[in-house]
């Protein structure tokens, strides 16, 4: 955090050079933390494996995960007695449930993704505005994020997406309308703190632009905490992307989604309960090393920041 | 004097609630496309007098503000419209389902409390030993664990394989129970209905712990750093020095002041209670406000949905407001 | 009353043990009030939390006893070391703000002790007093008295306010009620007047004298500034990195000190005279204890009279003159050689 502050003030500019190893040298810090951090270690190698699986689903599914075929229909896993062809055994309609969740990982990880990356582009950039001009603009803007934050999140996604229907575009719309708050919140007070701070006065004084003093000086010293929030996020989401797809309400069932496998699950739970469970198993595992991963990064790059 | 701090407080909420009435209006209005269209999906099934219907009753025909002006006066009658698909009043609906949604909410907290309370506590108190560390992995599994997937875990557990407990509804069928205030278990009790208050006890079970699960894993972990926190105080310290005994220190000295910030969690928390219910509702069929909206959502019974969105909104700003309160007796630093 | 002999409390940390308390010695008579001088760190309050045995974990009592009424504290079951705490030795902290707890009233505070230690426990029946009114009552009646012994006006108000809206001076002296709670024999007193402006300073100390005369009560003070103990103390114990460097009657440390730290101390303090005479600082700060696991004197890297034999040698504590004692190599009568 503090090593991170004032380079730019500490360093002149013809030692740029020594600037980015000093960035490569951060990061070196950062890997031999995170060794000494188990649980955010295998939170992470968890993560890369889930990431890898989702990119190349093709080449690691054994079926097609939307061909149907009653005949092989609600087929044990292996373990189970099952066979080998069909290692997760079949879902209700005779779908490849191992493919299934293959694929279904790319939908949870991507909304997931996409989702905090433009909460975090619309409240980084609204947050900086506002901590920085506070103005009529903040007061606008952070009653509208007040209001907002007066929906549980699970509510506000379901109403919104009854009215906007199932989809993957309307999904990540209808989350990422309220998601963007956290962030705002987080950066505003940030930056609202950052402003008073020596630097931004020294800043000031050397005649630097607001921009470059936002971009340049304060957004550096919050990035941290924006990372760390947003991995925690993630997680969250893919369970309300689950939610939703199990209530019928997010990714509609054409596409695979581990939401709508369990909820599809549901009605063979005397007979055939892998359906549900294994999706769910592997959802909560994702979930997991995130939440993993995310307090870990916490813990190392900003032991401050609050989980709530 | 509290007495009016609190009522200014209360009012102080209304501007929320006035807000929140708007967001839900102008989505309702304002998504891309002709409502109507949206409303009705592109099922195809759809009749004119289901359109005219469903124009009359968001009075689709007149102006925008005109609209919202007809919304508010409503609201203020505390009029919240007509279901279209049983054409009744939405708030009858609510006040039929509430009971069944009250009673799983309260089952869920009380669930969550009575869990995570003690492990908080006794985390904090053994730091870094196997209790402590158990409880922290458990919670974080617990936090991790979306709620509809723990309930059809529980229900293949429990009542498929074990066949401990039921997994659907209030009450079995061969129950008979009259009906007093829609509260099962109040019902039951008041009748001096052994057998009934035990069968919705059992069915209670379930739906709780499921709903519960999530809240008590956060609760645990708040309340664990919360009281580290206290534990650190010179207060503590000072207790010791009167000759209290450790375990007198935390329940005398520390549980009151690790409470606040717990208290805060669990007013957010009331939030996750009411759209988790939503789930839980639909994967126990627990026939309650959560089933209402999601059958509402599927019959294309949008005066319903809007109608119920909004009271779960009001519930949760007047919880969190419930919170301020209590937060008043319990840190006499806070005035409001 | 008590002595204490050859105390050791270490703290296992990442780096070694920490030596917080290093083989200490003391006495303390009834009625008797002592001084504990030494910069933060010296582990003067270690001492004072070793006494009552309740040194924070992971730090314990390595070594030494402590004899209290000629009672070894070291072998008290902790049932017998809670009913002493509070009733026979109490303490008073350093900060009333964060000593207090803050969500419960004054008065309550106040009676708490004498609740834990049946000060007016009635031995009656169990049911004719079920809700115990009349020992509540005595209680109430006896916190009432010793808020107005401390100074608190208007205490029967005061019983029901919360410690944020008392002021610093007004805390301490609620936490110095709370100690004298049970008349304890000896009170320990830990830097009590620290946190406190110059003049509230004064008062708590004429507070504590009065409540030494009074009631005979053995007083251990613990404090950084020398000026605060000559003017308070019977005797003074100045500590340095965990050890007494030097002990005795507080006329003669004062005006013969005979270790040069004491000499330093006393020469950091402001005096005001019309001679404009400079302060002299003690160079460099108090050494980091973990690393200090060597033989020798501690103090010799600030040392201004420090000879190559203090590194080299364990200094013992030598009696120069009978109730004086010194641990400095240039009154050793003979250094004993380092071991190993």
């Amino acid at each position: 955090m503090s090593v991170h502050k004032n380079i730019n003030q500490i360093l002149p500019n013809d030692l740029h050079v020594t600037k980015t190893k000093l960035v490569l040298k951060n990061f070196k810090d950062f890997l031999k933390k995170l060794k000494k951090h188990p649980s955010a270690l295998i939170g992470a190698i968890l993560l890369i494996i889930y990431v890898t699986i989702s990119i190349f689903a093709p080449f690691i599914a054994l079926h097609d995960p939307k061909k149907t075929n009653l005949n092989i229909k609600m087929k044990p896993a292996v373990w189970n007695g099952g066979e080998w062809t069909y290692p997760f055994g079949t879902d209700q309609l005779g779908r490849d449930i191992f493919s299934r969740i293959i694929y279904g990982a790319r939908v949870s990880l991507l909304v997931g993704f996409i989702t905090v990356m433009i909460s975090i582009i619309i409240g980084t950039f609204l947050g900086c505005i506002a901590g920085y001009y506070m103005g009529r603009l903040d007061a606008y803007v952070s009653r509208f994020a007040d209001l907002l934050l007066a929906f549980p999140f699970l509510i506000f996604s379901i109403g919104a997406m009854a009215m906007l229907g199932p989809g993957f575009w309307n999904l990540i719309f209808a989350l990422s309308f309220k998601s963007w708050v956290e962030f705002f919140r987080l950066v505003r007070g940030e930056v609202l703190a950052e402003k008073t701070k020596e630097y931004v006065e020294a800043a000031k004084v050397l005649g630097m632009k607001d921009i470059q003093i936002i971009v340049s000086e304060i957004l550096p010293n919050i990035v941290h905490s924006i990372l760390v929030l947003g991995t925690l996020r993630i997680g969250y989401l893919i369970i309300m992307e689950a939610s939703l797809s199990y209530l019928g309400l997010g990714i509609p069932p054409s596409i695979p989604a581990w939401g709508s496998m369990i909820e599809g699950g549901r009605d063979y739970m005397f007979n055939a309960h892998w359906i549900s469970t294994y999706p769910g198993v592997v959802l909560v595992i994702l979930v997991l090393a995130i939440n993993m991963f995310g307090e870990g990064l916490r813990d190392i790059l900003d032991p401050r920041l609050k989980l709530e | 004097m509290k007495g009016i701090k609190i009522l200014e407080r209360l009012i102080a909420t209304i501007p929320v609630v006035l807000g929140i009435a708007i967001i839900v209006f102008l989505f309702m209005r304002l998504t891309p496309g002709d409502p109507v269209d949206i409303m009705m999906g592109k099922a195809g099934m759809v009749t004119e007098a289901e359109i005219e219907a469903l124009q009359r009753e968001f009075n689709l025909n007149e102006p925008l503000h005109v609209q919202l002006f007809l919304f508010f006066k409503g609201l203020l009658a505390g009029d919240l419209g007509n279901s279209m698909a049983r054409g009744v009043p939405v708030t009858k609906l609510i006040k039929d389902t509430l009971p069944a949604t009250i009673e799983l909410a309260g089952g869920a907290l009380i669930f969550a409390l009575i869990i995570a309370l003690p492990i908080g506590i006794i985390s904090a108190v053994k730091q870094n030993s196997y209790i402590d560390k158990a409880a922290m992995a458990v919670s974080f599994v617990g936090i991790s664990m979306p709620a509809f997937w723990l309930g059809i875990v529980l229900i293949i557990l429990f009542s498929v394989n074990l066949n401990l407990l039921p997994s659907q509804s209030r009450l079995s069928h061969m129950i008979n129970l009259q009906h007093i205030t829609g509260f099962y278990i109040i019902d039951s009790i008041l009748t001096g209905n052994m057998p009934a208050l035990i069968n919705a006890l059992k069915h209670l079970f379930l739906p709780s712990i499921t709903l519960g699960a999530s809240m008590a894993a956060i609760i645990a972990r708040v309340m664990r750093s919360s009281m580290l926190e206290v534990l650190k105080q010179d207060y503590v310290m000072l207790a010791r020095a009167k000759g209290l005994s450790k375990w007198m220190v935390v329940i005398k000295h520390c549980i009151k002041n690790a409470m606040m910030p717990t208290i805060t969690v669990v007013g957010m928390q009331v939030g996750v209670l009411l759209g988790g219910n939503m789930i839980v509702e639909s994967v126990f069929g627990w026939p309650g406000l959560g089933r209402l909206v999601v059958d509402a959502i599927f019959n294309r019974d949008y005066p319903l949905v809007q109608g119920v969105v909004m009271f779960y909104a009001i519930i949760f700003v007047l919880a969190n407001f419930t919170v301020d309160v209590i937060y008043t007796y319990i840190n006499p630093k806070i005035e409001l | 009353m008590l002595n204490v002999k050859n105390l050791k409390t270490i703290f296992p940390t990442d780096r070694g043990i920490v030596k917080a308390v290093d083989g200490v010695d003391f006495s303390l008579k009834h009625g008797e009030i002592v001084g504990l001088v030494g910069e933060s760190g010296s582990g003067k309050s270690m001492t004072m939390l070793s006494i009552l045995r309740l040194v924070p974990p992971p730090g314990r009592v390595d070594n030494g006893e402590i004899i209290f009424e000629g009672k070894n504290l070291g072998d008290a079951s902790p049932r017998e070391m809670m009913r002493i705490r509070g009733k026979e030795i109490a303490m008073i902290f350093q900060d009333p703000m964060t000593t207090l707890n803050p969500v419960f009233k004054i008065g309550e505070q106040i009676r708490e002790s004498m609740r834990i230690h049946g000060l007016f426990k009635e031995n009656e029946v169990f049911f004719r007093d079920l809700f115990k009114k009349k020992q509540k009552a005595k209680e109430y009646n006896r916190a009432i008295e010793l808020m107005k012994e401390v100074g608190i006006p208007a205490p029967h108000l005061r019983y029901n306010d919360y410690p944020h809206q008392f002021s610093g001076g007004m805390q301490q002296r609620a936490l110095i009620a709370i100690a004298l709670a049970c008349e304890p024999k000896l009170l320990l007193a830990d830097e009590p007047t620290t946190a406190l402006d110059v003049t509230i300073q004064a008062q708590i100390l004429e507070l504590l004298k009065k409540v030494n005369k009074i009631h005979r009560t053995s007083i251990i003070l613990v404090t950084h500034d020398l000026a605060v103990a000559a003017e308070f103390c019977h005797e003074i114990a100045v500590m340095y990195a965990g050890k007494i460097v030097e002990r005795g009657p507080v006329d003669k440390v004062i005006e013969n000190p005979k270790h040069p730290y004491t000499k330093g101390l006393l020469a950091s303090i402001p005096k005001i005279t019309k001679v404009k005479k400079k302060i002299k600082a003690i160079p460099g700060n108090v050494p980091d204890l973990a690393g200090l696991d060597k033989t020798g004197c501690a103090f010799f890297d600030r040392c201004d009279e420090v000879v190559p034999r203090c590194k080299e040698v364990e200094i013992p504590m030598e009696e120069v003159r009978p109730g004086e004692f010194v641990r400095c190599i240039h009154y050793t009568s003979k250094g004993v050689r380092a071991s190993g």
